[in-house]
């Protein structure tokens, strides 16, 4: 690639987190100037490299998918990108001007109308007024919500709100377009609607389009090129399909999470959540919804001496938090009135009824009745979609996030 | 038009903001002060009417207070007008400070996910304290003028004192924004120290009624000639001593120059802090 070419060019960046908890740096005056006096600089920062020697060009005009579990340092590089905080080493050469959409709706207020919030959206995201106005009668017949523009958002549906913010964001026009996550909100048709606006954007408006997903379908049917972000190094860089191989092949190890570290437990500790691994069925591993999942628990005790009367239950929480449900072995298969000291408890879900999506997962045991231990979201389940229903469809994905076996009757009256 | 070509870089060593690039986003500075004049009558009752009983019932508790409980009032006539003509001059300095100072904290969910110069946000308040301060003109202007009261050329300088007031304001709302972020304590100490200033200031009595062993403590603050400059332009008393109009204007620059610097190198932690 000719170095003419380029829309982003990204060399050695790196970013450096201060990840002392409250306790260990001064948030109140107070605080400070008791530091000051004892001589005694920043307490002992804990400092994390959420980025690390991160390098890599974007070509102009193309779409570039940026994939990586949690944590990998995706939000952090957009947000280098998008100028809202700032490496700490390296540098990025831009060429363009470069609109971000790290959520949709940033600056919405509910208490102003669609209108109003489509021109204040609109120039936070950088646009200008009369590009606005311009653009105004296709922001709104793309939202599909020309009844209710002079009505405050907040009388909104959630999917109505969704789609008012995607449609002003989609009509932004920078040379570079940086896009976070947001395919994961609205229903099916609309997230369809939306790829396509953004293969319309790379195709025919020659911009340059940065996607962060976790949905593989959506990066790799869009972008060409893209990286995989693992710990905030580049693990892999170059054409889509290759890093989303690799993506899918560190997934196995993802759901996998080591517990024995954790400090956030309750419990007398007679037995301990060593591990939490959640793997779907089928060779790359990822849980499908209506597809088989394996969540493993290792535990661990302090004596040899044989456990009686151990129960252990899972704890299912959605996106907001909010349960969603229950495992226990006091409902199914009882609960085990011994066990080894050390060992793996595994409960299978034959059909997992999610929506795709991310869930987390709390384990609790009791040994004798007493509470062992209990790690609140102990693990992680990235669920992709799949075809619970048999028929390749899944409710619209502001329904709600749990999937019910139904089936439909009509029976007519006579007249 | 080739595009635009820029650098990313780590933290700079610049002392004051890119003043070219703030004014790329003029237009944002506007839209965030109509957000908040859109807002800040929106569901309630009295609605805009709110913008003139406020410097109407602080000037009448003013001159109940000083005027009649302390009889400060010379009979004149004139006391209300005083108040009033004090408590709007405060008030532009007091509203550009809490607005400025309040910004960052307010607007903390955008300045995680967009980019923009952070200045935009204390530079939008200054609208809404721009209108209430004309709304307050206006029922002076009428009060003015059923009581007779003659406006001579000295009007002709009010801008100016508004013009200081402002950049007083804006200057230590800077730094008080850029601290709150850091140290919330900020937030409730400002209110406090408000509140002291309203009494430290010739708000709602006369320069010339202090007892002469203070007259050189009122002297160090700069919005006592801030206080004598609009009552000598609005209702053409005793004009401010040259000393005091210097103090004003120094103060003034002084503090938009350290507000500016303080808050320059601290929005490039921002994001990271908020």
């Amino acid at each position: 690639m000719s170095s003419s070419q380029f829309a982003l060019r990204a060399r050695g960046i790196g970013k450096q987190y201060n990840i002392s908890d409250h306790t260990s740096t001064a948030t109140t005056m107070a605080e400070a100037v008791v530091d000051r006096l004892r001589g005694r600089a920043p307490r002992d920062p804990k400092t994390l490299w959420a980025l690390d020697d991160v390098s890599f060009d974007v070509e102009a005009g193309a779409a570039y998918g940026i994939i990586g579990r949690n944590g990998a340092g995706k939000s952090t590089l957009l947000k280098i990108l998008s100028r809202i905080t700032r490496p700490t080493r390296g540098e990025v050469e831009v060429r363009g001007r470069v609109g971000s959409l790290l959520e949709v709706g940033t600056g919405f207020h509910p208490e102003l109308t669609g209108r109003e919030n489509i021109f204040l959206n609109g120039a936070i995201l950088g646009m200008r007024r009369s590009e606005i106005v311009r653009q105004f009668d296709a922001i709104v017949a793309f939202a599909e919500t020309e009844a209710f523009l002079d009505v405050p958002v907040k009388r909104y549906s959630s999917g109505m709100y969704v789609r008012l913010a995607f449609a002003v964001a989609a009509h932004l026009e920078p040379d570079i377009l940086i896009v976070d996550e947001v395919l994961a909100v609205g229903d099916a048709a609309f997230q369809k609607k939306c790829l396509g606006k953004m293969g319309d954007v790379t195709r025919q408006d020659g911009r340059t389009v940065l996607l962060v997903s976790h949905n593989l379908v959506a990066v790799t049917g869009l972008c060409s090129r893209g990286m995989l972000l693992d710990r905030g190094r580049l693990a892999a860089e170059g054409p889509i399909g290759d890093v989303a191989q690799h993506y899918l092949a560190s997934l196995e190890q993802a759901g996998h999470v080591d517990l024995r570290n954790r400090a956030d437990r309750s419990g007398n500790g007679r037995i301990r959540f060593s591990t939490c691994a959640v793997r779907g069925d089928g060779t790359d591993g990822p849980v499908l919804a209506g597809g088989g999942a394996t969540i493993s628990l290792g535990y661990e005790s302090a004596s040899t001496e044989e456990l009686r009367d151990l129960h252990v239950s899972i704890a299912v929480h959605g996106a907001l938090d909010d349960q969603l449900f229950h495992l226990s072995t006091a409902t199914v298969g009882g609960d085990y009135t011994s066990a080894p000291a050390a060992g793996t408890v595994q409960c299978r879900l034959p059909r997992v009824p999610l929506q795709p999506g991310r869930y987390r997962i709390t384990v609790f045991a009791t040994v004798q009745h007493d509470i062992a231990d209990w790690v609140q979201h102990a693990g992680v389940m990235e669920v992709e979609a799949g075809d619970f229903f048999g028929n390749g469809r899944l409710p619209p994905a502001d329904q709600g996030p749990m999937l019910v076996d139904h089936a439909w009757t009509l029976h007519g009256v006579a007249p | 038009m080739p595009p635009q070509l820029s650098t990313i870089r780590p933290f700079t060593s610049r002392l004051l903001p890119d003043f070219g690039e703030l004014w790329l986003y003029r237009e944002l500075v506007w839209t965030f002060a109509a957000r908040d004049l859109r807002l800040r009558y929106r569901q309630t009752v009295l609605g805009v009417l709110w913008v003139v009983l406020q410097p109407i019932i602080a000037a009448g508790v003013f001159t109940v207070v000083f005027g009649k409980i302390a009889k400060l009032d010379d009979g004149d006539g004139r006391y209300f007008l005083l108040a009033f003509a004090g408590y709007a001059g405060f008030q532009v300095f007091q509203s550009t400070l809490a607005k400025a100072g309040a910004s960052l904290l307010a607007n903390a969910p955008v300045l995680s996910k967009v980019y923009f110069p952070r200045l935009v946000l204390p530079l939008s308040g200054i609208l809404s304290t721009l209108v209430d301060l004309g709304i307050a003109l206006l029922v002076f202007g009428g009060i003015a003028l059923l009581k007779g009261v003659s406006i001579g050329w000295p009007v002709l300088l009010f801008p100016l004192w508004v013009l200081l007031a402002l950049l007083l304001g804006l200057g230590a709302g800077l730094i008080v924004a850029a601290w709150s972020v850091r140290f919330r304590d900020v937030q409730h100490v400002l209110p406090i120290v408000l509140q002291l200033l309203v009494y430290a200031t010739p708000v709602g009595y006369a320069t010339a009624k202090v007892p002469a062993a203070f007259q050189p403590y009122l002297a160090l603050n700069p919005l006592t000639g801030l206080m004598d400059g609009i009552r000598w332009s609005l209702l053409g008393m005793q004009a401010p001593s040259g000393g005091a109009v210097v103090w004003l204007c120094t103060a003034s620059t002084l503090a938009v120059l350290a507000g500016l610097v303080v808050f320059t190198r601290f929005e490039q932690d921002l994001a990271d802090v908020i």
